[in-house]
């Protein structure tokens, strides 16, 4: 399977209704050290590899490892790709095996000079979708981009498959500050991708979306939140879920939002209608088109 | 009986369930000629170059072959760390993209350098390119003064010799009988270079259906002898 990290990094173009996925799932979640700093690892094993973020805790800076093949029992050397063409470090870890709770030793190598930092790390909670688990913990949202650092709370209780996101924290890096938290929420949980990021309104800050958690076998809504510079926090866009509810989302960066309005088979077309921010709140529509298919 | 254990081997489990590809390229890392060996196992890539002056294989961290447009491999040091990065320019490996392009660029130094290598052979699991042919494909492990290669038809296939080549050289020293050991060749590290009480072993590891070897050097005949 394709590391759901570097997928979304390389699409140009973001869906804004992307359908509900398992996404990354099973995830390991360790705390721990490097150098001494407090340091958060999560691990994803796909089909014999590796994958994942690194976080400092201080600087609440992530970085996500390079997806790597993996066998256990073996080390494995993960590519800190900060620099998604040259990585300036990876991350060594000994032999160890995600079936059980255990610690990991490692460093950090940096692969320009060499220089070695000690890394530990412990397991603290397995994010999975089997029934017989209940689980409850918090996990970063990576793809948030280089200004917020994004986590979710979630749990789930035994006899459910799907977790839910309570609440979303966010960090602005650039002003040092923690904006308002978003609470009460009731968001389905996909791993480090349940949120996907974009800057739906174009005014330079990364907004989020996620799907709402419903009961088997209703329809799937999709919740967005938008950050909004007077306030300095994010608010719940209504009138962008109002859209997502006529039809899927289109959005390219710095372009207007299309939302696909209707399909004939008979003639093999596609209608369309392309909207846009008015103000921080509102959406005006712009135009309307036709496409074949 | 040869023909009996290598089918019983087979029956035993060694069966191939995976599709696997090797490709083998030959050009110019900078000016340097070189020989680059790639194994895409189920979207894992392995790989392997030499510089033809040396014949001392380098290993290439494995990665993943589902990216969009181009995948880049770490060189491994003899201390098993990335020491330089190779670009590929694309994601194809195969006899229809018979060009590679790329570039190398080292960790410590930035320095770059031009890949530019041409495709002359592919095993797959049920032919060779070219049509028939018989390919050395050159292994990870080696000794100081020794390197090994495995005539292939495909790319998973009963091992039946190893080649024993001389790296100042680049002659064969010497052809190694395993076909009785229903052991496979299925790529880079079919066999192992190891020193056993100041001796160097040349191993095939024993595995589920394969028998193993173990050949030791003997200094005196200069050749391998059969340890077992």
């Amino acid at each position: 399977m394709p590391n759901p990290f570097h997928l979304l990094a390389g699409l140009g173009l973001f869906a804004l209704a992307l359908p509900a996925s398992a996404g990354d799932l099973p995830l390991r979640v360790f705390q721990g050290t490097l150098d001494g700093r407090p340091l958060e690892v999560a691990l994803y094993h796909g089909k014999d590899t590796l994958s994942g973020y690194l976080l400092e805790r201080d600087s609440q800076r992530v970085t996500l490892f390079e997806e790597t093949p993996w066998h256990p029992d073996e080390g494995v050397l993960l590519n800190l790709m900060d620099d998604p063409k040259m990585p300036s470090a990876t991350l060594q870890l000994a032999p160890f095996r995600l079936d059980a709770p255990y610690r990991i030793q490692g460093a950090r190598i940096d692969l320009r000079d060499r220089t070695r930092q000690a890394v530990k790390l412990q397991d603290s909670i397995l994010f999975r979708s089997d029934r017989d688990r209940a689980w409850d913990g918090e996990l970063q949202q990576p793809d948030a981009g280089p200004r917020m650092s994004v986590r979710v709370h979630a749990s789930k209780p035994v006899d459910t498959a799907v977790g839910t996101i309570d609440r979303i924290t966010v960090h602005d890096l650039q002003s040092g500050q923690d904006l308002a938290p978003l609470d009460n929420l009731q968001l389905q949980f996909d791993g480090s991708r349940s949120l996907t990021f974009d800057d739906y309104n174009n005014d330079g800050v990364i907004d989020f979306s996620a799907w709402v958690r419903e009961a088997e076998g209703a329809p799937k809504v999709r919740q967005y939140f938008l950050y909004q510079a007077d306030t300095q926090r994010y608010e719940r866009c209504e009138p962008l879920e109002q859209l997502a509810q006529r039809g899927d989302l289109r959005h390219s960066q710095n372009g207007p939002i299309q939302v696909l309005t209707g399909r004939r088979f008979d003639t093999s077309t596609e209608q369309w209608e392309t909207w846009q921010f008015e103000g921080p709140r509102q959406l005006t529509q712009t135009n309307s088109f036709e496409t074949r298919f | 009986m040869r023909t009996l254990m290598l089918g019983l081997a087979l029956l035993l489990g060694a069966t191939p369930c995976v599709q696997a590809s090797v490709m083998i390229y030959e050009g110019t890392l900078g000016k340097a000629p070189i020989t680059l060996v790639l194994k895409n196992q189920n979207g894992q890539m392995e790989g392997v170059y030499a510089y033809t002056r040396y014949r001392t294989p380098i290993r290439l961290k494995p990665t993943t072959a589902y990216h969009y447009d181009r995948i880049a491999m770490d060189e491994l040091d003899s201390a098993g760390l990335p020491s330089a990065r190779l670009h590929f320019a694309s994601n194809q490996f195969s006899r229809s993209t018979p060009v590679l392009e790329g570039t190398w660029t080292a960790y410590a130094t930035s320095k770059q350098l031009k890949l530019s290598l041409h495709l002359t052979g592919e095993l797959r699991s049920d032919d060779a390119f070219p049509k028939g042919a018989t390919l050395a494909v050159l292994q990870a492990q080696s000794s100081e003064r020794l390197y090994f290669m495995l005539p292939m038809e495909k790319s998973w296939m009963p091992m039946r010799e190893i080649l024993v080549m001389d790296k100042t050289s680049g002659k064969q020293v010497q052809a190694l009988d395993v076909a009785a050991t229903g052991c496979i060749a299925d790529g880079l590290d079919a066999v192992q270079v190891q020193l056993s009480g100041g001796r160097l072993q040349l191993v095939v590891p024993p595995t589920r259906g394969c028998l193993g070897k173990t050949f030791e050097w003997n200094a005196s005949s200069r050749q391998f002898d059969a340890a077992n």
